[in-house]
């Protein structure tokens, strides 16, 4: 061992040690990075503020703490907020009624239809949110003029435009957990001579529950901060929560809109450490593509 | 009587007869609406023409949205790769927990919180804001920074979206490259710089490009930044979309827009498609 090598191998420790501490700064820098905004909305919901006026006049840091902007959320907020919820766990348990039996189906078929059938499930979040927002609008317009039913700025227009983006991911989600080692379970328990029933019972449903979880919630969280589609498809009293905050943001900032977000964020955040702990999150939102 | 394999695949029936239908009805009417001409208050010309797609290629308005559209884009994408690609690097290097716990976070910041982080930018960027506060106090910008309404705060607003899904992408790309290849390279004596210009770098090559087109049509369709930050200003091609279409009621010229920047994600999705194809073509 010559003594250059030596060193030589000192310096990869060193630089790789030192690369490390840099690298993981970075990491959490980029983290805190994106924290930023929120945690400001969080610190500015706790600001005691002025009386009247705009929320962007409320110290970060807040100069003294309270919550009397938690007491003082405006109806009109916890509305949206509601309306958003309903719409949401509709979207949700719908889009579980037709995706997992599709994609049970689909998990079922030959390797080269399989291939087919989910490129084309998937076909919904190809398109950019604001074109599938026109598309609906404009044939619910159409629909209007030929039969009378008004669609647009209704709840089962949102609920309709809603499901048919969210539908794809419980789809990928239920496909990616059951995977294809399923049928030869299910194959071998009918096999032994288990009735239909009892096989999807007692080997599929359980196979896929997993799958169905992750993809209820991601339906819902999809339906629940969907902006672009709701803008477009929402109308009077038919205001969910991301456009309540934007139309805020946009108009005169109620104080205590800081409160209702980070009510509802922090209550989000619950739902989305339950996904990470049942299934993979980032398998699930692998399969995103375009959207927003 | 049908084996159970059978029968399992028709509960695949439903989905599949809503989804077609959908896609027809939606598609075909607007696709349709995109060849009729405006003729005020709503109403559209039952006569067929591309009227519409001319004007869009002729005039300076929609062609300057569509340039600002694709170089904010491009302009962000690129950064935020840049940004990122060190993250995600170090994130591979963690235990697969902690590094699944991190991407969670990142995640949840920002496809959760999507309106809450925009009402955090405009508190943080607020005239009296901390950032202007900061920036008042060390002397650096008098007049303060605006993020409403300038190409810069759109920008900003992109970036936060992009970051993190750059971060996720590159982390699952980085992930497929063996521990050891690096190893064996530096076991042979190629400095730290060396193992990561010829051997990681050119091994993420595609998971980059890859990063780069998605990200790019994420942020080709992005409408909620840009309309909030955009004030009403910065006409990104979503936001004209939606203007045309509830400001100026013209129907087939909102209608020929969406087709056209539908167009665009498509071609660009194709151009993914074939890269990871080819990729996976030369890896095997």
């Amino acid at each position: 061992m010559s003594k250059t090598s030596g060193y030589r191998q000192l310096w990869w420790r060193l630089s790789r040690a030192a690369g490390r501490y840099i690298g993981r700064g970075w990491l959490a820098l980029l983290v805190l990075l994106l924290y930023a905004p929120i945690l400001v909305v969080m610190l500015a919901s706790l600001d005691s503020g002025p009386d009247v006026g705009p929320a962007a006049f409320l110290n970060v840091p807040p100069q003294d703490l309270t919550l009397r902007w938690y007491a003082a959320i405006s109806p009109r907020m916890w509305q949206a907020v509601v309306f958003s919820l309903q719409l949401a766990t509709m979207v949700a348990v719908a889009a579980l009624l037709l995706g997992v039996p599709a994609a049970l189906g689909i998990a079922r078929s030959t390797p080269r239809l399989y291939a087919l059938l989910i490129s084309y499930c998937r076909v919904p979040l190809q398109i950019p949110f604001v074109v599938t927002g026109v598309a609906f609008l404009q044939c619910y317009y159409a629909l209007a003029s030929l039969t009378g039913m008004q669609l647009a700025g209704s709840m089962p227009g949102l609920f309709i435009a809603h499901l048919f983006v969210a539908t794809p991911y419980v789809i990928s989600a239920v496909t990616i957990s059951v995977g294809a080692s399923v049928v030869r379970l299910e194959e071998a328990a009918s096999a032994l001579g288990a009735s239909y029933l009892r096989v999807l019972w007692r080997v599929t449903l359980p196979l896929a529950l997993p799958g169905m979880f992750a993809g209820g919630l991601y339906a819902f969280l999809v339906s629940f901060t969907d902006v672009t589609v709701a803008v477009l498809l929402g109308g009077p009293g038919r205001t969910t929560f991301p456009v309540a905050i934007m139309n805020a943001i946009d108009g005169e900032l109620d104080p205590s809109v800081p409160a209702v977000a980070t009510v509802v964020f922090l209550s989000s955040m619950v739902l989305m450490i339950m996904l990470q702990r049942m299934v993979g999150l980032q398998n699930v939102l692998a399969s995103a593509r375009t959207g927003h | 009587m049908m084996s159970l394999r059978q029968r399992i695949v028709l509960l695949a029936a439903p989905h599949l007869l809503l989804l077609t239908l959908l896609l027809l009805l939606t598609q075909a009417v607007y696709l349709k609406m995109s060849l009729h001409r405006d003729i005020g208050l709503g109403q559209v010309d039952p006569a067929f023409t591309l009227h519409n797609y001319v004007a869009i290629f002729t005039g300076d308005f929609y062609l300057s949205s569509l340039y600002l559209t694709l170089g904010i884009s491009a302009v962000v994408v690129v950064a935020a790769i840049v940004l990122t690609y060190p993250a995600a690097y170090v994130l591979t290097r963690l235990p697969a927990r902690t590094a699944s716990w991190v991407l969670t976070a990142v995640l949840s910041s920002s496809f959760l919180a999507g309106a809450v982080k925009l009402l955090g930018l405009v508190i943080l960027f607020g005239v009296e804001g901390p950032v202007n506060r900061a920036l008042r106090h060390l002397g650096l910008a008098e007049e303060g920074f605006r993020l409403i309404g300038t190409v810069s705060g759109v920008m900003i607003g992109y970036a936060y979206l992009s970051i993190a899904f750059s971060l996720m992408m590159l982390y699952t790309a980085l992930r497929t490259i063996p521990l050891a290849y690096e190893d064996a390279a530096a076991v042979h004596g190629a400095s730290r710089w060396r193992v990561f210009w010829r051997v990681v770098l050119p091994l993420s090559l595609p998971g980059i490009v890859n990063t780069a087109l998605i990200q790019f049509n994420l942020l080709m369709g992005a409408y909620a930044i840009a309309a909030v930050l955009g004030g009403g200003r910065i006409l990104t091609f979503p936001v004209l979309i939606q203007h045309t279409l509830a400001r100026f009621n013209d129907y087939g010229m909102g209608a020929a827009l969406s087709v056209l920047l539908l167009a665009l994600v498509i071609a660009v999705n194709l151009i993914a498609d074939r890269l990871s194809r080819w990729r996976h073509q030369t890896v095997s």
